[in-house]
């Protein structure tokens, strides 16, 4: 029996123990999606194990009545709350930010808001140019032409001529309208001299293979209930299945598997009904995410492995970065409709994204502006005596915010750190049995300090652009979702995971696609590099597919 | 493209009984007492449909829910409140929610906030450079670029 082509649950997966998958891929976001696609389109038979499941438009809240409270039940962003059958818990007794996903075919890209920028140049070179952390041992410019390809797959919309950035092609799409909100920002940031510009997002406003036109709901976080943002379910998986990919859902991975030589043979899963199976391959891809792939990693221990796998380095785990983010809200007196999305980046400021040591601190803050949402969410915007008030006084609180605010959302770089890590629960276990993923995370003084100058700054722009009041949100403990760093990439096995491609140094057939592979966080989201980084890792792992050893 | 079946909904489906109805109602008045610009509370959702897709969201907050309803009826609501906040936040977060929830989801709540939000709203021909004119870029464009290059290789 060979292994069937298609998408189907694990209850149904039949291979026989003799069935070799040329590839196993671990996770359906969008770097386990990119590796997919390439792979196939390469004639590699890939099996891809996703613990979610397929989730449809229909399902999307974002146009029903329901859509606020969901945010707070069934759609919560942390997953130790929603509880969904597909989610894993995650002990964060010890974080000061809390690691937020979500589980299914598309990853991350069902929850996320389709912010689609770039790193900066400078990111990739911070040891270099501010003496703190690691240079990257790749540059901007490597990652370039992965960039175009990959802001093509996801229809990105953008405005060229960013000052913020190097020149480079268009976009598939204009920028998106800036709304009422946008234009009152920027005219506060043009007052102050500050850089600005429409902020790119991977939302479509043509027909873009599947995708179809925003109509600006602004509930993209919820999943977008009209196929417009770029989630990898949408943009990626129909044309990975149609050139013949395997993508099994409801598959829990414990483990990747190894012989005596250390090379990975196969993985072991679960199935929703608790059956465990195995399934031997050539080459294992890991695209968990930053907490999965490394609770998998250690996880997954053998007598060449005592540590883990790929962690003689003692680094897997380590380094764990996840942008602490604050936020402030300007009140206007003008009604502009402030919740009309696309929730979606609205225009962004590098203005305090390189460092300047005058601050007091070394890195910096990419800014960005949100809509508001509707009456529910906006009474978490409020400031906390305001919000603790109840009957009239807190619904004129809420009138006077909703649709006459601009939310100015401060996304922070944090440093890498070793004692910043995802360890496996010593007594916590998902419903199969296998270890929780417990993350230790503290903020730096570097980065308290960066939050702390920059909502000083915010609210001082937020007063130029006319804002009559500006509530003050620090590092908010449920977001951003940026997992990243716990199996980074280098040159040196001593100092690193995997190689500058996602080849693990110590096991030549296990290939890491996801935000682990990052040296430094930048100050931005991470989905456009991280589905660059697997662009160019895939590249690179087909170019040496004639040499590359298996254990079969 | 033929979908294996999603696993999303499957959980126990969240209803209240009908103590738990009429302390969930009362929970509602503590937050939302009356007054003169608003819908009262219990003027809205009044066939329950509101409530019911409430509940069905609020799905992981069931047991937390249910329990605080039970236990509130024993008490001077108020005082209840007050405790659960202190000692429990969030349990009094998830009351607060599904109440708050259930009056701000209301079609006639949102006429009196003046919330038109969650319709389709198409991008007009034209409308992003609208919103850019006349040279709002101008200035950005003037200063130039702002990003730090590094040496390539
Ligand atoms: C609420 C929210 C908003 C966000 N907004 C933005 C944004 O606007 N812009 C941006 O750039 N980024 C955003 N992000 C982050 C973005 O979603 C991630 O960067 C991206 O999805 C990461 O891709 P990935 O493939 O590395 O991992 P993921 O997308 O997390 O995919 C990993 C997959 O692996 C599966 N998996 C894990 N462990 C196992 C196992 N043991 N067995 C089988 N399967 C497993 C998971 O179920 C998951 O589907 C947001 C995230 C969230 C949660
Ligand atoms: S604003 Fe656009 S992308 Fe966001 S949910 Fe609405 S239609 Fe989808």
């Amino acid at each position: 029996m060979t292994i069937r082509r298609g998408t189907y649950d694990a209850t149904a997966f039949d291979a026989s123990p003799d069935d070799v998958a040329d590839v196993v891929i671990i996770g359906a976001g969008p770097s386990g999606a990119v590796y997919a696609k390439y792979l196939a389109s390469w004639g590699f038979h890939v099996v891809c194990l996703e613990q979610g499941d397929w989730v449809g438009t229909a399902e999307y809240t974002g146009n029903r009545q329901e859509y606020e409270v969901s945010m707070y039940g069934t759609w919560h962003k942390n997953g130790n709350i929603r509880k969904l059958p597909s989610d894993y818990p995650v002990d964060t007794s010890e974080a000061d930010v809390i690691p937020v996903m979500y589980n299914a075919v598309g990853g991350g890209t069902i929850h996320y808001g389709g912010h689609f920028p770039r790193m900066l140049p400078s990111d990739f070179r911070v040891r270099t140019l501010d003496g703190v952390a690691d240079d990257w041992p790749l540059t901007y410019e490597d990652l370039a032409p992965y960039y175009v390809r990959t802001e093509a797959e996801f229809a990105v919309s953008a405005m060229p001529g960013d000052p913020a950035y190097p020149d480079g092609p268009a976009a598939p799409n204009p920028a998106l309208p800036i709304n009422a909100y946008g234009r009152k920002l920027a005219e506060g940031f043009n007052a102050l001299g500050y850089s600005w510009w429409p902020a790119p997002n991977a939302i479509t406003q043509s027909t873009i293979g599947d995708l179809v036109p925003c109509v600006r709901y602004g509930t993209c976080e919820a999943g977008c209930p009209n196929g417009s943002k770029a989630s990898v379910d949408i943009t990626h998986w129909p044309a990975a299945l149609k050139a013949g990919t395997t993508l099994v859902t409801g598959a829990w991975v414990s483990e990747v598997t190894t012989n005596a030589k250390g090379l990975a043979t196969g993985v072991v899963f679960s199935d929703r009904n608790g059956v465990q199976r195995r399934l031997r391959t050539d080459l294992v891809v890991m695209a968990a995410n930053g907490i999965g792939t490394p609770r998998l990693l250690l996880n997954s221990t053998s007598a060449a492995h005592p540590n883990g796998l790929a962690n003689s380095s003692d680094l897997v785990g380590r380094n764990l970065m996840l942008h602490p983010t604050a936020m402030a809200v300007g009140v206007f007196d003008e009604d502009m409709t402030s919740w009309r999305g696309p929730a979606g980046q609205n225009i962004h400021s590098y203005e305090f994204y390189e460092t300047d040591v005058s601050r007091g601190f070394v890195r910096g803050a990419k800014w960005l502006s949100m809509p508001t949402s509707g009456p529910l969410v906006t009474s978490d915007l409020l400031a906390p005596a305001d919000r603790d008030t109840r009957g009239e006084e807190l619904l004129d609180h809420i009138k006077r915010v909703m649709g006459h605010s601009v939310l100015l959302v401060i996304l922070t770089e944090d440093l890498p750190h070793e004692d910043n890590r995802v360890t496996l629960d010593p007594v916590a276990t998902d419903r199969h049995g296998v270890p929780a993923a417990k993350v230790t995370y503290r903020r730096d003084q570097n980065n308290i300090d960066m939050v702390a100058w920059n909502l000083r700054k915010a609210e001082e722009a937020l007063h130029a652009s006319g804002a009559r009041d500006v509530i003050l949100h620090d590092v908010m403990p449920d977001q951003p979702g940026h997992l990243l760093g716990t199996a980074r990439m280098g040159t040196d096995p001593e100092t690193s995971v995997t190689d500058p491609f996602g080849r693990a140094h110590d096991v030549s057939n296990l290939w890491i696609a996801d935000g682990s592979l990052y040296v430094t966080s930048g100050g931005v989201n991470p989905t456009n590099t991280i589905a660059a980084l697997a662009l160019r890792g895939v590249t690179e792992l087909v170019r040496r597919a004639a040499d590359q050893e298996v254990a079969s | 493209m033929n979908m294996p079946p999603n696993y999303r909904g499957v959980s126990e489906p969240f209803t209240l009984t009908s103590n738990q109805h009429a302390t969930m109602l009362d929970v509602a008045a503590w937050f939302l007492p009356d007054g003169s610009t608003f819908p009262p509370v219990d003027a809205v959702d009044s066939d329950g449909s509101i409530l019911e897709l409430v509940l069905q969201e609020l799905r992981p907050w069931r047991r937390t829910i249910q329990s605080c309803l039970d236990s509130a009826a024993e008490h001077d609501m108020g005082s209840y409140l007050q405790v659960l906040q202190q000692d429990d936040l969030e349990a009094y977060e998830a009351l607060r929610t599904l109440v708050l929830g259930r009056y701000l989801t209301a079609p006639e709540v949102w006429a009196a906030l003046g919330y038109t939000g969650r319709r389709p709203s198409p991008i007009g021909v034209g409308e992003a450079e609208r919103w850019l004119s006349p040279d709002l870029l101008q200035p950005v464009l003037d200063r130039g670029k702002i990003y730090r290059p590094t040496p390539s290789g």
